[in-house]
């Protein structure tokens, strides 16, 4: 399906909104801007290096090889892949199943205490083309000893080249997040995944079934405990709001955050945290002076009785030994909207 | 960025400024507020804006910000337009069945709805505008084509192959 296949689906904007667009403009003074201008400063994005913080020597343990995909998609330099390995924060589930022509195999997975990555790919009959539309009609995703398990996930978006090893249109990686925000212990729990029915889409959500049929993949889970813990209890101000910082924890691979104080309502209550968004951003300063800016990765975030908890899986690996400062921005409070919680 | 090259840039987001608050809020006079809102505060943050390249992606995120503040402040009100004129769907629109069923379902899923197919943002950007990872854009994406294909089928309106 195209984007064209959607226009005119909506209505055309109404001459009122046409005016306020105009009105607002002219309400914008020139000057304001590009004195401001000048004082941007320079941000830094830059990914991590070594992951030095799992001290874990590299012999004591089996080194996994990384999938090649996996590596890209995280970023991690061959230091990171064996330290990571060796850690065990990677398992190779190595399982593969069949049905219909269709084959959905579970290549490895990444994963600490705060949530796991699971890589699969899925290769449809010759002729069946996988696209960011292509889904399944139901996945079903059980851990043991657990009676519910957050996750998210679906086909790798993206160009066939970049979502698939081979580039061949009816190859494709199939992502999925577990999350585990009580940090219960998943070590060895097995894991199913049940996949029914490929589905496509014609056009508009016109789903129908391609390949039908049902794969189920089920493996022991594995990952690393490799958590750092910051527990702060400091006091801070956000636009006059009282926060208090309660915990932060870090890993190469994740960060959770609990927060309360009697000015935590007001800030979630003027963020959209409630609707689909966020309370904050938040990013990591390294001992350089890098900065890892806006860490929106996969993650969980809610805010219940005074108390905010967030965990946030990187999207590459990250230096946590290296992390000096976590800097929370409270984006959509007008002033004095950013607090620095020193790591040490 | 100064002024006239903010002001044009706006000016050609504006299709889609419009489609993204009708998405949320509905209402076009509330629609017209949150644009106004959105376009002066966007002007006044435009220091913090890194990279003019993501320029749109930027603003659409300001105006749902505003979009959601203009949204919590109405949750228990309905407005005159609303009461006097409830939404049907415009005269020029193609498919007034897919356009209604989309105004059907519940905000979050419309609104991932609206970003990907009606306006092109790739799940990346969904997911960086919404600031929500993006397996929960794709999971939104995924239970709003379910629901949309059951009220679809429900109505019996008929849809658009591609």
């Amino acid at each position: 399906m195209t984007h064209e296949d959607w226009d005119g689906v909506f209505p055309d904007a109404p001459q009122s909104f046409h005016t306020a667009v105009e009105q607002a403009l002219s309400e914008c003074a020139p000057a304001r801007t590009e004195r401001r201008f000048l004082m941007r400063r320079k941000a830094l994005f830059i990914a991590a290096a070594a992951v030095a913080a799992l001290c874990v020597t590299a012999a004591a343990a089996y080194v996994f090889q990384w999938n090649e995909f996996m590596a890209r998609r995280f970023g991690a330099d061959p230091q990171q892949q064996e330290l990571l390995s060796s850690s065990g924060a990677v398992g190779a589930p190595e399982q593969s199943v069949t049905e219909n022509g269709l084959t959905v195999s579970a290549l490895q997975t990444l994963g600490d205490q705060n949530g796991v990555y699971l890589l699969l790919s899925v290769k449809a009959p010759e002729g069946t083309a996988l696209t960011d539309a292509s889904g399944f009609e139901m996945l079903s995703v059980k851990l043991e000893g657990s009676d519910h398990v957050s996750w998210s996930g679906g086909f790798m978006s993206g160009a066939a080249q970049a979502a698939s090893l081979s580039g061949a249109d009816n190859e494709r990686y199939f992502e999925l997040r577990l999350y585990n925000p009580q940090q219960a212990d998943w070590n060895g729990k097995t894991i199913t995944l049940d996949f029914a029915n490929l589905q496509a889409d014609r056009g508009n959500l016109d789903m129908y079934i391609v390949t039908e049929g049902q794969w189920s993949l089920s493996w022991p889970l594995t990952y690393t405990d490799a958590m750092q813990s910051f527990t702060t209890g400091e006091p801070y101000q956000v636009n006059g709001h009282a926060v208090t910082v309660d915990s932060v924890q870090l890993s190469p691979l994740s960060l959770a955050l609990s927060l309360s104080g009697d000015g935590l309502e007001v800030l979630v209550e003027n963020s959209d945290l409630n609707e689909a968004g966020s309370l904050c951003t938040v990013s990591l300063t390294m001992e350089d002076g890098t900065v890892l800016e806006e860490l929106y990765g996969p993650g969980t975030e809610g805010y219940a009785d005074g108390h905010y908890g967030r965990t946030t899986s990187f999207d590459q690996i990250v230096d946590a030994d290296r992390a000096t400062a976590l800097t929370l921005t409270f984006f959509w409070e007008s002033g004095d909207n950013t607090i620095t919680i020193p790591l040490n | 960025m100064d002024r006239d090259d903010f002001a044009s840039r706006v000016v050609a987001a504006e299709p889609t400024l419009y489609r993204i608050s009708k998405s949320i809020l509905k209402n076009d006079s509330d629609c017209a507020d949150a644009v106004q809102e959105a376009i002066t505060a966007a002007y006044d943050k435009l220091p913090s804006l890194r990279e003019p390249g993501y320029f749109k992606t930027w603003l659409c995120r300001i105006l749902i910000h505003e979009c959601y503040r203009i949204y919590r402040a109405n949750r228990n009100t309905v407005s005159l337009e609303e009461y006097a004129f409830p939404e049907t769907a415009p005269p020029q629109i193609r498919d007034p069945g897919l356009y209604a069923a989309i105004m059907a379902l519940r905000e979050e899923l419309r609104l991932v709805i609206v970003l990907h197919y009606v306006e092109g943002f790739q799940v990346t950007e969904i997911a960086q505008m919404l600031k929500i990872p993006e397996g929960t854009v794709k999971s939104r994406l995924s239970r709003a084509r379910a629901e949309l294909r059951s009220v679809l089928e429900q109505k019996e309106v008929p849809v658009h192959d591609a």
